[in-house]
């Protein structure tokens, strides 16, 4: 299996030039099909898993192939703990789209299989790729399947969301591209090598670039990837693709495409412009804050459940955000974690919201009310899935949170206050939500007809519950995989960022370069022993953050 | 003597076949002509592989002609491109009412143009080249006599080009009286030997002017694309298919033996020339392109972006800007051969096929066609892996590193803007409804034209290093010094 990881990206795309060969009539054998293909992938992650190491924190299962010689381009992949957390969640999440599908996907179906398969493919390349051109392929084509299955398989203003979806991210990635040149090119101008490329990431590390260059690099990479996660205020596309698009769509949407942008700062924007990055923190946590209240505030008043999630999801990838400026390993940690928790969350509301959507079709929320003893089986995966979300403690979303959370203060106290704040919100446009669904008589005649969850929106959800109590007791071997890895992510800047705290009078954390690794083994184990004590158990380092912690609960 | 023979013979065996293909079209009883089309496909390989085959660097004739690695690379490019227009017309032309035969042998004849002008060390030479490709291509774009569009473009098209043909012998003919030479290395040294003053100052800049407009004429930059949109949309598809392809690389590959040969010493004052109408070429192509709703009027402001980003590598004029340019004339062959393609195989009596909203809901009822175009849009797109993206990134590179950023990020934004109007033919063709009235199946030989265009597309961006090496060995030795 030297080839793992190109097997990886490949199999959905191979997949998917079969599914292309089924003729039209033929449902049932595509679904089998589709599903049979994505679950190649799953497996193919779980034997990597098995073999990762997780005590290195450089690249692993690396290949190389000569792509543009000319350019110092190659066909290069591998992965460490941050991505391989990502690809096990894209290859959980696009089976159970994949089965969705059928509920959901009335015209056209082979069309929507072979596009998520192809979006899985790209999806996947994005995160092994570990040469920045063919990063940037796969970053680009991942474009195209997704503006597909909003375009063909979306709503009533689909073309809109679709197009704007597309320039957005497109125009949001081009300048990037111009970095990533003028980064190849200066590859090797400090040994004297000049006109010698390279888009390797591992030798573009430590590019000697003027700081004005450097500053402008990191703008282009900024800009890509803030559309993409998105961070106030690029994030007007998102409400429109996320409404517009089919359940599946937005699933992976949410799931797995927001996550892009996260990861991108994390494997590129950081490592390759530390100093940038650090000087930038404080305005990139100011946005993410912003984010946070923002997106919670908007979310609040939706009468659209779905456009509620997705204003939900620009405050929660606020928070990932703030854990990654935050630049301490708590912060780090939390925010990888948060992605997949995000992930897991975000993608079970979308397919809840969907099962009452293939029903009534409408997902204003004053169209329904009582569902609870109309759809008790409904309510509760709905309950479960939002008490995960808004972080109940117990459940995946409180670790992350908690250690975002824990990461901010120790970064900047102000910062750290008011996404404390954005938690309690968190908790209060949900349940408010959930109450006006789920609560007080059936005031619509036409709910009085729905019928509870089917087997097979039950095959969709179940998994992504299992895995929210999962993460949310045992989330050790999740941060045993990502450990190495955050540690070196943020060695490439400890330099800068002992920098910055030390002007900031904060106390030196677990960043400080030399002591770094072993403040790291300590403080996932810390976290982990919480979740079950209900936050009682927290470290006394920063007090304020359990009583945030508990308090949304309630 | 025999370096002479052997490296004029491939254009002599070219001109043979050409008119015996009017001979053969005499006495051709089938009014499909396929045998015909057949007969100068065979004809283009034929020439293309003995250009390969007698390929030598010095030039003969007395410095008129080199069948360099350049003139090779543009020989094999104008002979595949003209077989594939040739082997879409097959079945389109009958049923455009097109019953000519000689529509091939023209065709070849504007293939030997463009090889000529890509051969040509000598500027008469390359005129001669250019009229020879002009003539023909006129005669083309109105060869359907009774169409009354095709009639107005072949004319305007006609009255237009003999203008900026005028102008561009006039203007080599000052470059003789300053230079006494028409041969591209001679003329290059006497213009860095001796320094112009005053008034043979002024003559020279007049001189370098004239020829600028009269090849700007035949690439369509701005201010000199108006001919453009009009004779793209009259021509028959598979001329403008042509057109588009090789008769712009014929253009370039003249443009860039002038420009970066003989001109050379005139690089300060030029540069501010070519890098502005690379700039607004580009920019005009693409604002205007946004607005269009005829498919082939879009695909002639493309092309002229598509000018526009080229330009930027000759502005460039590094022996990798050059080479670039090479490699993105193919890439941007592939794929407009396989958008007119595309047309081709679907416009049918009656029903051009040239409306965007004509491809509404092609996805649908022809889902391998809508496949294949909407991989040729978004390869002009620029979108990776494929061809036009490595060819963008190629072109870009090279300018980069000759120091143009400015004009990189100017072609990088309009990359974005392009994105639109390319876009909106996919949405086009995967979004909207299929209309009642459903297209025709695509004809076979356009069908197979269409899909190795699409796989050439696709390899030239995931597999180039083949195509990006041999534009570079190319072009190695064009440059003097």
């Amino acid at each position: 299996m030297r080839n793992a990881l190109s097997l990886l990206v490949l199999t959905p795309a191979i997949g998917a030039l079969l599914l292309g060969a089924v003729p039209n009539g033929a449902e049932a054998l595509m679904r089998r099909l589709s599903l049979a293909v994505s679950l190649v992938p799953l497996a193919i992650c779980v034997w990597i898993w098995s073999v990762f190491d997780t005590s290195r924190g450089d690249f692993q299962l690396v290949e190389r192939v000569g792509w543009l010689p000319q350019f110092g381009a190659s066909y290069m992949v591998g992965i460490d703990g941050i991505s391989l957390l990502l690809i096990a969640l894209t290859v959980v999440l696009t089976p159970i789209v994949l089965i969705a599908a059928a509920g959901s996907v009335h015209h056209r179906f082979k069309g929507y299989l072979v596009a998520m398969l192809m979006l899985e493919s790209t999806m996947l390349g994005s995160l092994v790729a570990i040469d920045l051109l063919l990063f940037y392929v796969f970053w680009e084509l991942m474009l195209v399947p997704m503006f597909l299955i909003i375009g063909i398989w979306g709503g009533e203003r689909r073309v809109y969301a679709s197009i704007k979806f597309l320039l957005f991210t497109m125009v949001g990635s081009l300048p990037m591209l111009a970095a990533i040149i003028y980064l190849a090119m200066q590859h090797g101008v400090g040994a004297g090598q000049v006109g010698n490329l390279s888009f390797a990431l591992g030798d573009l590390y430590g590019t000697h670039l003027s700081p004005v260059a450097a500053q402008a690099c990191f703008l282009a990479f900024f800009l890509a990837f803030a559309v993409k996660v998105p961070m106030f205020p690029l994030h007007t596309w998102l409400p429109d693709a996320h409404v517009e698009a089919p359940t599946g769509g937005s699933v992976i949407l949410a799931g797995v495409l927001l996550k892009m942008g996260t990861y991108g700062f994390l494997r590129f924007a950081l490592p390759l412009f530390p100093e940038a990055m650090v000087a930038a923190s404080y305005w990139i946590g100011a946005l993410a804050v912003i984010g946070i209240v923002y997106g919670a505030l908007v979310a609040m008043v939706q009468p659209d459940m779905k456009k509620l999630v997705a204003y939900s999801s620009v405050s929660h990838l606020g928070f990932v955000m703030l854990g990654i400026v935050s630049l301490n390993t708590a912060g780090v940690e939390g925010a990888v974690y948060q992605m997949l928790n995000h992930g897991v969350s975000t993608g079970a509301l979308f397919l809840l919201v969907g099962v009452v959507y293939e029903r009534r079709h409408t997902r204003l929320i004053a169209e329904y009310g009582g569902l609870w003893k109309q759809l008790p089986v409904y309510a509760v995966c709905f309950l479960v899935v939002m008490l995960s979300s808004i972080g109940l403690p117990g459940l995946n979303g409180f670790v992350g949170e908690f250690l975002i959370l824990l990461g901010a203060f120790r970064f900047n106290h102000a910062l750290g206050a008011v996404a404390a704040s954005g938690v309690v919100l968190g908790a209060a446009y949900m349940l408010w939500m959930y109450q006006r669904v789920m609560f007080g008589p059936v005031t619509n005649e036409k709910n009085l007809k729905l019928t509870d969850m089917t087997r097979r929106e039950l095959a969709t959800v179940l998994p992504l519950i299992a895995l929210a109590f999962v993460m949310g007791v045992y989330p050790r071997p999740f941060f045993d995989v990502m450990r190495a890895s955050v540690a070196t992510t943020l060695a490439h800047a400890s330099k800068a960022t002992a920098a910055r705290d030390l002007a900031a009078g904060n106390q030196p954390t677990a960043h400080a370069a030399a002591g770094a690794s072993i403040r790291v083994r300590e403080s996932p184990r810390h976290v982990v022993a919480e979740p079950e004590g209900g936050g009682a158990a927290a470290p006394a380092e920063d007090s304020a953050v359990p009583a945030a912690g508990n308090g949304e609960a309630h | 003597m025999t370096q002479a023979i052997n490296s004029g013979l491939p254009l002599i065996v070219a001109c043979s076949w050409a008119l015996l293909l009017i001979v053969v079209e005499m006495f051709s009883g089938d009014r499909r002509f396929v045998g015909v089309a057949w007969m100068g496909v065979i004809g283009l390989a034929v020439t293309a592989a003995m250009s390969v085959h007698y390929a030598s660097v010095p030039a003969v004739y007395g410095n008129a002609l080199a069948l360099d690695g350049y003139a090779v690379y543009f020989n094999l490019l104008a002979c595949t491109l003209g077989a594939a227009a040739m082997l879409l017309s097959i079945d389109y032309l009958g049923d455009a009412g097109i019953v000519r035969g000689e529509y091939y042998s023209l065709m070849f004849f504007a293939v030997i143009g463009v090889v000529i002008m890509a051969a040509a060390t000598d500027l008469i030479v390359m005129f001669i080249g250019l009229e020879t490709m002009s003539m023909a291509v006129y005669v083309l774009a109105g060869i359907r006599k009774s169409d009354l569009r095709s009639n107005e473009a072949a004319l305007k098209y006609f009255l237009l080009g003999a203008l900026a043909s005028a102008l561009l012998l006039y203007g080599v003919a000052l470059l003789y009286t300053i230079t006494g030479s028409t041969v591209l290395a001679d003329v290059s040294k006497a213009l860095s030997d001796t320094q112009h003053a005053g008034a043979d100052h002024l003559v020279l800049l007049l001189a370098t002017g004239l020829v600028l407009i009269g090849f700007g004429f035949k690439i369509a930059a701005v201010p000199f694309h108006l001919w453009a949109p009009d004779v793209y949309e009259g021509a028959p598809t598979t001329v403008t298919a042509f057109m588009a392809t090789a008769v712009k690389a014929g253009g370039f590959a003249a443009l860039m033996r002038t420009v970066l040969v003989a001109l050379a010493p005139m690089r300060a004052e030029l540069a501010p020339v070519l890098w502005g109408a690379a700039a607004v070429t580009m920019t005009l192509g693409n604002v205007v392109a946004l607005r269009q709703t005829s498919l082939k009027r879009m695909l002639a402001y493309s092309s002229i972006a598509h000018t526009g980003y080229l330009l930027v590598g000759v502005t460039a004029g590094t022996n990798e800007a050059g080479s670039s340019v090479l490699f993105y004339l193919a890439a941007y062959g592939a794929m407009n051969i396989g958008a007119f393609g595309v047309m081709a195989a679907l416009a049918r009596r009656g029903r051009g096929c040239e409306k965007i909203s004509d491809f509404s809901g092609l996805a649908q009822t022809h889902p391998a066609m809508a496949c294949a175009m909407a991989l040729f849009m978004l390869s002009l797109t620029g979108i990776p892996p494929l061809g036009g993206f490595v060819g963008k990134l190629y072109v870009f590179t090279a300018a980069m590193h000759a120091g143009l950023v400015w004009l990189v990020v100017i072609a990088a934004l309009n990359s974005v803007v392009s994105a639109a109007y390319y876009l909106g033919v996919v949405r086009t063709m995967y979004f909207d409804n299929a209309p009642a009235d459903v297209l025709p199946p695509a004809r076979p030989y356009a069908a197979v034209v269409v899909a190795v265009a699409a796989v050439v597309t696709i390899l030239l961006g995931v597999a180039p290093s083949p195509v990006l090496g041999s534009a570079a060995r190319a072009f190695s030795k064009v440059l003097l010094g």
